[in-house]
C-alpha cells in the first residue's frame, strides 16, 4: 500500500469516527430537558461534513486498493465471511448514514425555530439510528481488517 | 516517541481521566445530595467532573481506533478477533449507552452509577490484563456480579448519607 492510499484509509477511519462522535454529541445535547439547538444543529452539520469526507476518502481506498489487493486475501483466508457478509453489508449501510445525518441536521435546525415534542422525538430517533449504524459500520470495519492475514 | 508509544500514552491518560472522573462523580454526588439540594457550586464541580470523564472517554476511543489502524497497517491484527477485546469494546459501548439512558431519565440513578463505575474499572482491568486469557463467560460473569455488588454498596451509602434523595 503506498503512502497516499494509507493516508486515505486512515482518513476514512478518523473522519468516520469523528462523524459518529459529532452526531453522538448532538444526540446527547438534544435529549437534555433544555437543548441548546444551535449547538445541536452545528454538531449535526459537522457530522454531515465528516461522514461525507469519510465517504470520499473511503471510496478512493476501496476502489483503488481494496478490491484488487485485500478482498482476494480475505476470501482465501480463514474468515471469508468478513467480506461476504460484513463488507457487503457495510458498503450498503454506509450509503445511508450521511443522509440520515442531513435529516438530523435539518430537523435540529427546524427545532431551533419551532420546538415540538413530536419533531424532537423523531430527530432524536434519527440521530440514535445514525449512531447505531455508525457503530455497526465501525465494528464491521474491525472484523474486515482483522480478516486480512 | 513512535505511534505505539503516543497511542499508549493517550490510552492511559484517557483511562485515568475516565476512571478518576467516574470515581469522583460518585463521591461528589453523595456529598452534594447529603442535604437534599444541589448548590450551584456543587453543580459546577459535578459538571467539571463529567467534562473530565467525557474527555477521558474521547481519548480512549480515539487512541483505541489508533491502535486498530496501527494494527491493520503493520499487520499485527490477530487481536482483532480476540473475545477479550470485543468484551472491552462492548463495555465501552455500555458506558456510552448508560450515559444516554441516564440523560433520558430511563435509568435509575444508583443503577446507572453502578454500571458506569463498574464499567470504567472493568475497561481498566481488561486493558491491564490484556495478555492474560480468561474464559469469556468468567469475564462477563464477574462484570455482572460486580455491577450488582457496586449497586448494593452505593444504595447502602445513599441510604445512609443521602436520605433526602428522590428515588
Amino acid at each position: 500500500m503506498n503512502s497516499f492510499t494509507t493516508l486515505m484509509l486512515v482518513a476514512h477511519v478518523i473522519f468516520g469516527l469523528f462523524g459518529v462522535a459529532a452526531i453522538h454529541f448532538a444526540y446527547m445535547q438534544l435529549i437534555r430537558s433544555h437543548p441548546p439547538y444551535r449547538l445541536v444543529t452545528w454538531s449535526a452539520w459537522s457530522s454531515v461534513f465528516l461522514f461525507f469526507t469519510s465517504w470520499i476518502t473511503g471510496a478512493y481506498y476501496y476502489v483503488v486498493y481494496y478490491g484488487a489487493s485485500v478482498k482476494p486475501v480475505i476470501l482465501a483466508g480463514d474468515y471469508p465471511w468478513a467480506h461476504q457478509f460484513f463488507m457487503e453489508a457495510k458498503e450498503h449501510v454506509f450509503i445511508l448514514i450521511p443522509f440520515l445525518a442531513i435529516v438530523s441536521a435539518l430537523g435540529a435546525h427546524a427545532l431551533g425555530h419551532h420546538e415540538t415534542s413530536e419533531l424532537k422525538r423523531a430527530v432524536s430517533w434519527t440521530m440514535l439510528l445514525t449512531i447505531l449504524l455508525g457503530i455497526g459500520v465501525a465494528a464491521s470495519g474491525i472484523l474486515i481488517s482483522g480478516a486480512v492475514r | 516517541m513512535d505511534w505505539d508509544q503516543t497511542l499508549t500514552l493517550m490510552h492511559i491518560i484517557g483511562t485515568v481521566l475516565g476512571v478518576g472522573g467516574a470515581t469522583f462523580i460518585e463521591v461528589y454526588l453523595i456529598n452534594a445530595l447529603r442535604d437534599g439540594t444541589v448548590s450551584p457550586e456543587e453543580t459546577t464541580i459535578m459538571q467539571t467532573s463529567y467534562n473530565i470523564l467525557r474527555i477521558g472517554f474521547l481519548l480512549l476511543i480515539i487512541s483505541g481506533f489508533g491502535f486498530l489502524i496501527l494494527g491493520r497497517l503493520t499487520e499485527h491484527n490477530q487481536w482483532f478477533y480476540s473475545l477479550q477485546f470485543w468484551t472491552k469494546l462492548a463495555i465501552v459501548g455500555i458506558i456510552g449507552m448508560n450515559a444516554a439512558l441516564l440523560q433520558l431519565h430511563r435509568m435509575p440513578l444508583i443503577w446507572g452509577s453502578a454500571i458506569a463505575f463498574t464499567s470504567w474499572y472493568a475497561a481498566l482491568i481488561l486493558g491491564v490484563l490484556r495478555k492474560s486469557h480468561f474464559p469469556i463467560y468468567w469475564v462477563v460473569g464477574v462484570y455482572l456480579v460486580s455491577i450488582v455488588i457496586i449497586y448494593l454498596i452505593l444504595r447502602t451509602l445513599h441510604r445512609r448519607y443521602t436520605p433526602h434523595m428522590p428515588s
